[in-house]
């Protein structure tokens, strides 16, 4: 297609790298706690830091490869492919959801799968990265470790303080909350970002969440245990707000962010605080495009008979 | 939303001089199937002589002097002889403002003077009858285009006139310039003249994209009263017609075009005669430095790409000509980001168009990260 018209600066390329940016210090505080402070105690052998560089490497030269033997298949310019593709962004949040320790092998196939997928899904509205990281979880069984080296070898208290800045178990990449509302705060200063999503989904997970403690008069008011020690805000930031996999109607955000937060809370009370909130928003993906659809509906009825 | 803000204002510069390309060698007027021409090959044609008009009465008048040399499909072809002779010389109006409302629509009909848009100011002001405000817009719709600012600049003291006739004639309470914030130095000039029009005031939009009369009402009146209220729009370029046509007593035969784009050595407004060829003014007045370049007209965000410039001629409704390096832009998978649904004035879904609501400003396509060429009629992605 020839280019006729006036487009914005804000391009495809720019939503990518507005992502990635937001990823990096994330990706950092991963590396400064599970490998850094590991190191610096002595738990882990350099051979172990080397190969956790190399799996960072892996990271991010597999979408690339994967993007330059797909352009060549759709006879594109690589540069121009590249540019347009979001596997970085997927290979990096696949890396921050999963578990500090975890198997290379079945690691290393996730993330060809989780880039294939992405190439080949067209039809189905199905949020592959949750999809892929519980398969791993169920492969892996009870050989997916979340406290890292430091933190099984030591009985350690973290207060709400320290989980907030990220010193509390979880994921790779997903436990400084401090550093996941910075990231929410630069993502909501471009248009492209569904920034809705979070909020309405956070103050759903409190509306129901104090609720449930509320009316099960459970003595444990854990509520905010709950929202900063799991990695709900991480899900709700970087996961739900996919552009694929998300409502782009105001109604079906609203419907939908208010099923995630309240879904959540269920799924991280009762099924598990690590993918307690994946499974949740793999099942809203599948009813994203049923729930824009009646809301077009509904709204163009409602037009016509204005 | 329904509005963005352009913030990218220098992405075309302008050159500050007018460029006039008022000779031309042949101009094309229109003519309508089914209609009878009296008119023979050869025929000696004056300037501002009827040449053409169809059953609704829009007239065509003869922007040059000089005789007929052909009859081409759907056009007159008149060779210009360079000599500017008027056929019957008409004295301006002594006194604009004793004129009633109706004498007025009588005398812009009798013209056939016509808007940007190719409407009939007739036809406007007779449905905007009483109307409480007067608006001018002295911008152009489109935010590259620059028509209005050059409009401007060689007519102020003529614009202000007009306008104060105008209010005098519909007795309208208040008359408000519209001008963009960016348009820095319009704004000095017309600050320094006001004074002696107690009923015109200024009023500053923001940049903003689209501007249609809806969104220019929901921007200057902060009370639904004045919103829902008469209020009769101009652009700048109508005023201008007004005065040539009611106090000139003269046809309208010349238009300012904007012609940009990135194949372009200098990106200018020129004005030229009505019903000459786009591929004439575009090889006399412009310098491409592509060989392999795209067409355009009418909007650098909402535009018709034009395959064969030969076959356009400036009318009315030419406000700009876009000259672009011919570039591939790849159109990829629909990514939902939802901008085109959230931003759309018409509260339309771009891609499921309901083709009553599109306001067919381009805004959608604007802001697609994808490029994906919306709205899309009919389909669904």
């Amino acid at each position: 297609m020839n280019k006729i018209h006036e487009h914005s600066k804000i391009d495809n390329k720019y939503i990518i790298l507005f992502n990635i940016i937001a990823l990096i210090p994330l990706l950092l505080y991963g590396f400064y706690k599970n490998i850094y402070i590991v190191y610096k105690r002595g738990l882990i052998s350099s051979t172990v830091v080397t190969k956790s560089i190399f799996c960072l490497i892996i990271v991010i030269t597999v979408p690339i490869v994967i993007d330059i033997i797909y352009s060549k298949i759709k006879k594109e310019k690589i540069i121009n492919y590249i540019n347009n593709s979001y596997s970085l962004v997927y290979s990096l949040i696949y890396y921050l959801i999963m578990p500090p320790r975890f198997n290379f092998i079945i690691f290393f196939i996730g993330l060809l799968l989780t880039q294939i997928i992405s190439k080949i899904q067209i039809k189905f509205n199905i949020n592959f990265i949750c999809l892929i990281k519980l398969l791993i979880i169920i492969l892996l069984s009870k050989n997916a470790i979340y406290p890292n080296i430091y933190e099984s070898t030591k009985d350690i208290y973290y207060n709400l303080f320290d989980s907030f800045f990220g010193r509390t178990i979880g994921s790779f990449g997903t436990t400084n909350i401090f550093l996941i509302l910075l990231s929410y705060a630069f993502l909501s200063l471009t248009n492209h970002y569904k920034k809705e999503i979070p909020l309405i989904a956070t103050i759903s997970f409190f509306v129901f969440g104090i609720s449930y403690y509320i009316i099960t008069k459970d003595s444990g008011f854990k509520i905010f245990n709950d929202f900063i020690t799991t990695n709900f805000i991480f899900c709700v930031v970087f996961i739900s707000t996919i552009s694929f996999y998300s409502p782009y109607t105001n109604l079906g955000k609203y419907i939908y962010s208010i099923l995630l937060g309240a879904l959540s809370f269920i799924a991280l009370k009762f099924i598990s605080i690590y993918e307690g909130v994946l499974i949740v928003i793999l099942i809203l993906s599948i009813i994203v495009k049923p729930i824009d659809d009646a809301v077009l509906k509904i709204t163009n009825r409602q037009r016509s008979k204005n | 939303m329904g509005q963005i803000k352009i913030t990218d204002n220098n992405k075309y510069l302008i050159s500050p001089t007018l460029e006039e390309y008022l000779n031309p060698e042949y101009i094309y007027i229109p003519t309508y199937q089914n209609n009878q021409i009296s008119l023979k090959k050869n025929e000696i044609i004056k300037k501002e002589q009827i040449i053409e008009g169809n059953n609704n009465n829009i007239l065509y008048f003869s922007s040059i002097s000089g005789n007929i040399v052909g009859f081409e499909t759907n056009y007159i072809k008149i060779a210009n002889n360079y000599k500017e002779e008027i056929g019957i010389k008409k004295t301006p109006l002594k006194d604009m403002s004793s004129l009633k409302p109706n004498d007025l629509i009588n005398m812009l009909f009798k013209l056939g003077v016509k808007n940007e848009n190719n409407e009939l100011l007739g036809e406007i002001f007779k449905e905007h009858k009483n109307p409480k405000y007067i608006v001018i817009k002295c911008f152009d719709d489109d935010p590259y285009t620059e028509n209005a600012k050059f409009i401007i600049k060689n007519h102020i003291e003529d614009l202000l006139f007009t306008l104060d006739e105008l209010i005098k004639i519909l007795e309208v309470s208040e008359a408000i310039i519209l001008l963009k914030s960016k348009d820095s130095d319009i704004i000095t000039k017309y600050n320094s003249i006001l004074g002696t029009y107690p009923k015109i005031k200024t009023k500053l939009i923001p940049n903003l994209y689209p501007l249609n009369d809806e969104l220019i009402k929901e921007n200057i009146f902060r009370i639904k009263e004045h919103k829902d209220a008469n209020s009769l729009i101009l652009s700048i370029e109508s005023i201008l017609s007004i005065f040539t046509s009611i106090k000139k007593q003269k046809p309208i035969t010349d238009k300012y075009v904007t012609i940009i784009g990135n194949a372009l050595e200098e990106n200018k407004v020129v004005k030229v005669k009505l019903y000459t060829k786009v591929s004439e003014i575009i090889s006399n007045c412009v310098k491409l430095k592509e060989k392999d370049v795209i067409y355009s007209i009418n909007g650098t965000i909402n535009g018709k790409e034009v395959k064969n410039i030969d076959e356009v001629i400036i009318d009315f409704n030419i406000k700009n000509i876009i000259i672009r390096k011919k570039e591939r832009i790849e159109n990829r998978k629909c990514i939902n980001c939802g901008l085109c649904y959230k931003i759309c004035p018409g509260h339309t879904n771009p891609k499921s168009i309901n083709t009553q609501k599109c306001i067919n400003c381009g805004i959608c396509s604007y802001v697609c990260p994808v490029n994906i060429k919306l709205p899309l009629k009919g389909g669904k992605l």
